[in-house]
């Protein structure tokens, strides 16, 4: 029978298919083994968050920002997750005088933020209308005017990162998965709605500057509380 | 006269050598997606989207045991995108982060078939790989999954409809349905995804298996058949899941919910399936231009002109 393995051509192609076996071989020495036998597999110790315990405690706690006094601050449960909400007062009465914030900090270092925006306007029974995306610097915030039967506020919502804040998932998503690549951990987030009350019904656009200041202010609040790594 | 006993094992020591070193490679990270991940449910609900790969994947074993001979007679070559892909594949596997390591074993694969058998390989096996790759668990759903906002919203306006034309006081509010003071929420695996997955991945399995994919007409029409029954199937679920939590029935939404009355569910839908193609083989042409050809014939659209 012909035995095509004489020409030298098959043979040399024949060695490169042995190349690829041995590139191969080098996985599972130089990876495969040690993770099976030394090391962990990588499912098994999958990247954390560093800063998980802080982040945890905010809602227990609430946050605390300058220049306003807490009137209140209460663990609730909205959509089977637990979130603090807090109502504030601006210290010196200046306007705006009251402020509300919900947020909703990761629990566990594999938590991904989800539904958290639907899961509030539900939970709130809000009718909404206005929508806009609002962008200061590297945060961006979606602002909207939600009533209910007896009360209007001015919302502004996102999800906040250690650096800047969107309040789209997709945004959190690639950030985390370039986190993974290049530092071996998982991005920490918070979601963040702060509400401001006005008149019933009323226009939205004056507020857009207090919900931009605000945010930034809760923003920058927040990164210093929750994202700074533990030293 | 010594060279020939030898002619016979080194025929598949290649395959043998790439197979072993592929399934220590792989074998524990397998055995993670299916035993942790889809028989326990104990990853997360992205990793259960792609829970059909408990069928596709054995399948796909055994289309490539099928093809071993017709893999046997194609000329060796290896082309230079072969390469590429393993070194992709390699830097994946190492990098720790899970999705990389799931995607790193199509890639390989495909490397492995470019560098052993070149594009001939790879189309040989094209099949069974696009149902390894349709199997591989990413966070796909999870990107998806806002983007489903709008179809929730249907599937509650219509459940909401059905109930109240059976005269049952229900209010629907975006995606949450209330009944009785009980809310409901069309989640997003809720509305269907997962189950509409399943089915495109069965559809694709169908396809293949009946050999319709020769018809662009047929195929057209068996997945937009998919499409259909699933979407019509979750309306009809979340309208029986609200009656049910609306009448505080908890033992009923919790057996059509998460017990095996889902697992009926589905299996009712995927069944739907073969009747659907059963279906379009007996009452759909394989073409439009067949089609006028046998009706001009005698009105027989079911009879290909090719048999006259």
């Amino acid at each position: 029978m012909a035995l095509s393995f004489n020409s030298s051509d098959s043979k040399s192609r024949s060695w490169l298919r042995w190349l690829v076996v041995a590139l191969l071989a080098v996985m599972i020495t130089a990876v495969a083994i040690p993770q099976y036998f030394f090391g962990q597999l990588p499912w098994q110790s999958p990247p954390g968050v560093a800063q998980i315990k802080t982040i945890r405690t905010l809602k227990d706690t609430g946050l605390v920002l300058d220049g306003w006094s807490e009137e209140l601050q209460q663990k609730i449960s909205i959509g089977g997750d637990q979130w603090s909400v807090q109502q504030l007062t601006h210290a010196n009465g200046a306007a705006p005088e009251q402020m509300i914030i919900f947020l909703k900090p990761q629990g566990q270092s594999k938590d991904q933020p989800e539904v958290e925006w639907i899961d509030l306007q539900g939970a709130q029974k809000w009718q909404t209308s206005h929508q806009r995306r609002l962008r200061e610097g590297d945060l961006s915030i979606d602002t909207f005017r939600a009533w209910t039967s007896n009360q209007t506020f001015a919302v502004a919502q996102w999800y906040a990162l250690p650096q800047g804040g969107h309040p789209a998932p997709h945004h959190w998503f690639w950030r985390d998965q370039t986190y993974q690549w290049t530092r071996g951990e998982r991005l920490p987030w918070v979601a963040v709605a702060i509400l401001l009350p006005m008149p019933p019904l009323g226009d939205i656009s004056p507020v857009y500057p207090d919900l931009k200041r605000l945010s930034q202010l809760v923003q920058s609040s927040l990164a210093k509380a929750a994202f700074e790594p533990e030293s | 006269m010594i060279s020939v006993p030898q002619s016979k094992s080194p025929r598949w020591s290649i395959e043998l050598a790439v197979i072993s070193c592929v399934v220590i490679l792989y074998g524990p990270l397998l055995y993670h997606w299916v035993w942790d991940g889809w028989i326990n449910k104990g990853i997360s609900i992205q990793h259960e989207y792609f829970s059909h790969g408990i069928l596709g994947i054995p399948l796909a074993i055994k289309l490539v045991w099928d093809k071993r001979q017709v893999w046997h007679r194609l000329g060796d070559s290896c082309h230079w995108s072969g390469i590429a892909c393993l070194l992709v594949a390699f830097v994946f596997y190492t990098s720790g982060v899970m999705d990389a390591i799931n995607l790193s074993l199509p890639l390989l694969l495909t490397g492995l078939l470019l560098c052993l058998k070149g594009p001939a390989g790879l189309r040989l096996m094209l099949f069974p790989l696009v149902l390894l790759i349709f199997s591989t668990p990413t966070q796909l759903p999870y990107l998806i999954e806002p983007h489903i906002l709008p179809l929730q919203r249907f599937i509650a306006t219509v459940a909401g409809t059905i109930l109240h034309g059976f005269g049952y006081d229900v209010e629907v509010n975006q995606i949450y349905l209330s009944m009785n003071g009980q809310l409901v929420e069309v989640a997003p695996h809720c509305a269907g995804l997962k189950m509409l997955f399943t089915s495109l991945y069965m559809g694709l399995v169908i396809t293949y298996w009946t050999g319709i994919y020769n018809s662009r007409l047929r195929t057209g029409i068996f997945f937009v058949g998919i499409i259909l029954v699933s979407v019509i199937g979750n309306i009809l679920r979340n309208t029986i899941l609200t009656f049910f939590h609306g009448h505080s029935m908890s033992e009923a939404f919790h057996w059509l919910h998460e017990s095996w009355g889902g697992d009926v569910y589905s299996a009712v839908m995927l069944g739907s399936l073969i009747l659907i193609v059963n279906a379009i083989q007996s009452h759909v042409p394989v073409s439009f231009a067949t089609a006028t050809v046998a009706q001009k014939d005698g009105n027989q659209p079911t009879v290909s002109p090719i048999d006259f």
